[in-house]
């Protein structure tokens, strides 16, 4: 008997270990590791607030944040907040221009109307004596961790329906030009609407004070740290939906259709699809979810109000989306992510870590955008591996230098060689300055590093390595 | 007898032939009714305003439409040659006017100083580098010699370049003996002056000679330039003659300087657009959106980067801040004429007057030179025209060098007066958006068209204007979405063919 149960035993421990064996575990490493960009993006929006109190690398980030290499913990809040909003935005406009083809340059405009209608919706507007909207009072809801005013929630979806019909109507104007006409148009569309909100319809849009209105979280009888942190959470919700929604909708049929429209119109419309009905879908949905994150930015300003004014029409509102899009690679979904998220962090670097230029976004945008065009076209997602790899040890090597700097006294050192005006306009007093020194310099040699190598191999050994990753030079 | 009727049937049948010809001629018809629609609406306006309002509405509506044709121009050159929308015009319009400024500043400076290397109390302020500073008084110098000598080189000693080089360099010569005892003491170092309009002739000649006209056209040309920069320069030598030659030039402070500052700015606009030209937007040039992106980026750029640059002298020049900038002491601002009851200042006349010449230069570059046919040839089948023998690259430069000069020339001649108030690096966004208006009007890439759009909005603008100035600024913008309503291809636009 015991021998049968051993044995029995045995048999299952066996199966067990076959089956364990005809996994092709690599298999799944590889699936893994191939979506491992997409669960750390997920665990990090999620766990944000957590991450300072984490078992392992805790300790680390408590250090770097007491070191001023990583923002504190209100900063990263209204940094996350701010990058959500982005994100819907700028996926939004990637679904459009990136998929179908047809560049609009006048995104603002489908924002600031989300936002404004979002505003009407709640408090009520009265043209000539006649109400369009009357105002809605407060209705809270409780929704487990938080408590919001479902009015408002209600305002955010009338006001990126309202884009959306507007965005329809211009479409069945516009979209009968071709490709770089409609870019030209919709570049023009956001300025006809500063100018009317500025000048004619000051008295509906409050000019460039703007109007005011409720938050859409309950802000009575909680400290304010707690509210922005419910802020966040309900925020990045509203944010995996929709951008779910358009990974979705760029995944099936109708994103290949689109796809097929962007490379040749003609062969799509030979092959049946009705190319000005998926443009105007197209531009629809684009405009409801870029609506969305107007009627969200109307409540991310960090008072206990919320404001809209005339600047969401600004030429630079329109061309935020079109610069992060082509830094993350246009044409996918994940590309305009990574974008959003490596320019709102690298934004934020600069302007603390340059001595204070007027307009300094601007000039580092404009380079960003000229070199990324002109040597990768296709974005960082689909960058040389080279450069990729020039990046993370740029990085790496970035963070490791500024915990190990004080060993040294480098930044003492740095400080004698470079004068007041510091190197390329860094300050290299400041930590934020002697981190963008250190990536720059350990980027460049992280990209010519293998070049290197490779150059002494051949002039050493005289062979090529057979290495899988080296690869003969160009 | 039998003359006489002949005439008059062949007069009537011109008139019939010319009305059937419009009957099939889209854009003679347009052209025409256009044409006829001026005086039509002169009238309306003489009649539904008062005298000072008409008088106005004439004079607004013209220079403006002269600016906004000057402008759209350059943007319909480069569609209909090279297929591509390109943004960095907001760009150039703000390098154009800042290169104008940055020349006139360094006229103020001090040229005693370079002479004899002795900087003294300029060497105790800050970000002062004697080095940068002498080599912005060698910048014309160093242009004057190089280009010269590149002429000799590349046409190997021809003659006619040989006499053109000899009296480039004899007339700075000249300028140096005339001028210098004439100006000491007083603090306009007017040799550099002259060495400077010196410069931009011989960079005017460079373009010509890069534009490939024939060496004595070339020669012609750099040496009627320059007999009209000497008499310019040397009015004061005219005194004899009649007192009203110098009442006519003193409109302008002087009036060789504005000329040759105007002319600089152009060429250098010119090379550094060619330049870019040939550096990012050469490899992508077959995909229009990243042209569209690229090109935004360089006007991004540009615009970004002005307020950063600095000049080693800081006491006579800050930085290129957003303060008020305007080319002060070169141009008597305040100075005005009154035309039909309202004044109006000489230096828009004086604008005005330029924007038709550089129309009527670019009519006559397009309609009757050798590399004006080209880009015609290019402009119908860029394949065919390389068949043919044309090099379709170069082309393309010198159509994207042809626009941003016209965009500078704008520039210069506008921004004194236009954006006096408030000089700002952003100041490009609203030529960009005027140049698109008017090219969206008047058709894409037809360069007859953009002229009468240009015209067509800047009257509709000051009549408008007159009306309800709050409307002014957004009735261009609308008349955009009204033409794509009732007709997308423009005024002067082809439809364009399904395949």
């Amino acid at each position: 008997m015991s021998t049968n149960k051993s044995n029995t035993t045995n048999d299952t421990m066996k199966k067990i270990k076959d089956r364990i064996s005809e996994v092709n575990w690599s298999y799944h490493w590889d699936r893994i590791k191939d979506k491992g960009g997409y669960i750390v993006f997920v665990l990090t929006f999620i766990f944000i607030k957590q991450i300072p109190y984490l078992p392992i690398i805790g300790n680390l980030i408590q250090d770097a944040q007491n070191r001023n290499i990583i923002p504190n913990i209100e900063t990263l809040n209204s940094l996350f907040i701010h990058m959500v909003i982005l994100l819907i935005f700028i996926v939004s406009w990637d679904l459009l221009s990136g998929y179908s083809g047809q560049v609009s340059f006048g995104h603002g405009f489908f924002l600031g109307l989300g936002s404004y209608f979002t505003v009407y919706y709640i408090n009520g507007l009265t043209v000539n004596g006649r109400a369009l909207f009357d105002g809605k009072s407060e209705n809270f809801i409780n929704i487990g961790f938080t408590t919001i005013d479902l009015n408002v929630f209600t305002a955010i979806l009338v006001g990126a329906t309202v884009s959306a019909i507007i965005s329809i109507l211009i479409g069945l104007i516009t979209l009968r030009l071709k490709g770089t006409y409609f870019a030209l148009i919709t570049l023009i569309l956001p300025l006809i609407a500063l100018n009317l909100a500025k000048n004619l319809w000051e008295e509906y849009t409050g000019g460039d004070l703007g109007l005011q209105t409720r938050r859409l979280v309950k802000q009575e009888d909680k400290e304010l740290s707690q509210i922005v942190w419910e802020e966040y959470y309900f925020y990045l919700i509203i944010m995996f939906i929709s951008i779910g929604i358009m990974f979705w909708i760029a995944k099936s049929r109708f994103g290949l259709a689109l796809q097929s429209i962007r490379e040749d119109e003609l062969a799509a419309k030979a092959s049946g699809i009705n190319v000005r009905l998926y443009k105007l879908f197209a531009m629809g949905v684009s405009a409801f979810f870029a609506g969305i994150a107007g009627g969200l930015m109307v409540q991310s300003v960090g008072s206990p109000i919320g404001v809209v004014n005339v600047g969401a029409f600004e030429t630079q509102t329109s061309f935020t989306p079109v610069i992060y899009t082509i830094l993350g690679g246009i044409g996918t979904i994940s590309g305009p992510i990574m974008g959003t998220i490596i320019l709102t962090i690298a934004i934020y670097y600069l302007a603390l870590g340059l001595i204070q230029y007027p307009m300094i976004e601007l000039r580092a945008i404009a380079i960003i955008l000229i070199l990324i065009l002109r040597f990768q076209p296709r974005g960082l997602i689909k960058a040389d591996k080279q450069l990729k790899n020039g990046l993370y040890i740029g990085i790496f090597m970035a963070i490791l230098i500024s915990f190990v700097e004080e060993l040294v006294n480098l930044p003492q050192l740095l400080a004698t060689w470079f004068d007041d005006e510091g190197i390329f306009g860094l300050d290299i007093l400041n930590i934020k300055g002697r981190l963008i020194f250190y990536f720059f310099i350990n980027t460049i040699i992280g990209y010519f590093a293998p070049d290197f190598i490779r150059w002494a191999r051949l002039k050493t050994w005289g062979v090529w390595p057979s290495l899988p990753d080296f690869d003969p030079p160009k | 007898m039998d003359q006489k009727s002949i005439s008059k049937k062949s007069i009537v049948n011109h008139f019939l032939e010319f009305l059937e010809e419009l009957k099939e001629d889209h854009e003679k018809l347009t052209e025409t009714i256009l044409i006829a629609s001026f005086p039509i609406m002169l009238i309306i306006v003489y009649f539904r305003f008062d005298s000072l309002s008409f008088a106005s509405i004439l004079f607004n509506g013209l220079f403006q439409g002269l600016f906004y044709a000057l402008i759209a121009i350059g943007f319909a050159i480069i569609f209909g040659v090279a297929r591509v929308f390109n943004l960095s015009i907001g760009g150039f319009f703000v390098f154009g006017a800042y290169c104008a400024y940055w020349f006139r500043k360094t006229t103020l400076l001090d040229f005693k100083q370079i002479q004899t290397l002795d900087f003294g109390n300029m060497m105790e302020t800050k970000n002062f580098d004697p080095f940068k500073y002498s080599l912005i008084f060698l910048f014309p110098i160093i242009v004057i010699l190089g280009s010269n000598l590149y002429l000799l080189k590349k046409k190997n000693f021809d003659k006619p370049i040989v006499i053109l080089c000899l009296l480039n360099l004899g007339l700075v010569g000249y300028y140096y003996i005339t001028i210098k005892p004439l100006y000491e003491g007083s603090n306009l170092s007017l040799i550099y002056i002259s060495i400077l309009i010196q410069a931009s002739v011989s960079l005017f000649t460079l373009g010509l000679d890069y534009l490939e006209f024939k060496k004595k056209s070339i020669l012609i040309i750099s040496a009627v330039l320059n007999m009209v920069m000497m008499t310019f320069n040397q009015i004061w030598a005219f005194q004899w003659v009649s007192i009203w030659i110098i009442k006519i030039w003193a409109t302008l402070y002087a009036p060789a300087l504005y000329f040759g500052i105007l002319l600089m700015s152009i060429m250098i606009s010119a090379i550094l657009s060619i330049f870019i030209d040939y550096l990012l937007v050469d490899k992508i040039r077959s995909n229009q959106t990243n042209v569209l992106i690229v090109t935004f980026g360089v006007a991004l750029l540009i615009q970004s980067i002005i307020p950063i640059l600095s000049y080693p002298d800081n006491i006579t020049f800050q930085k290129f801040d957003i303060l008020t900038r305007y080319l002060e002491g070169l141009v008597v601002l305040f100075r005005s004429n009154e035309l039909m009851g309202i004044t109006i200042q000489r230096l828009r006349i004086i604008a005005a007057f330029f924007s038709g010449v550089f129309l009527i230069l670019v009519a006559l570059f397009i309609n009757k030179t050798d590399m004006g046919r080209a880009m015609r040839a290019v402009s119908q089948d860029p394949e065919a025209a390389a068949l043919v023998g044309i090099n379709v690259r170069k082309i393309y430069f010198i159509a994207n060098g042809l626009a941003m000069g016209l965009v500078a020339s704008a520039a210069v001649l506008t921004t004194p007066y236009e954006a006096q108030p408030g000089w700002n690096p952003g100041m490009g966004w609203a030529p960009l958006i005027f140049s698109i208006t008017v090219v969206t009007l008047g058709g894409l890439g037809s360069i007859k068209g953009s002229f009468y759009a240009g015209l067509l909005l800047g009257f509709a603008e000051s009549i408008v204007g007159i009306l309800n100035p709050e409307l002014g600024t957004v009735i261009p913008l609308l008349v955009i979405l009204a033409v794509l309503i009732i007709k997308p291809e423009g005024l002067f636009g082809k439809e364009e063919d399904e395949e």
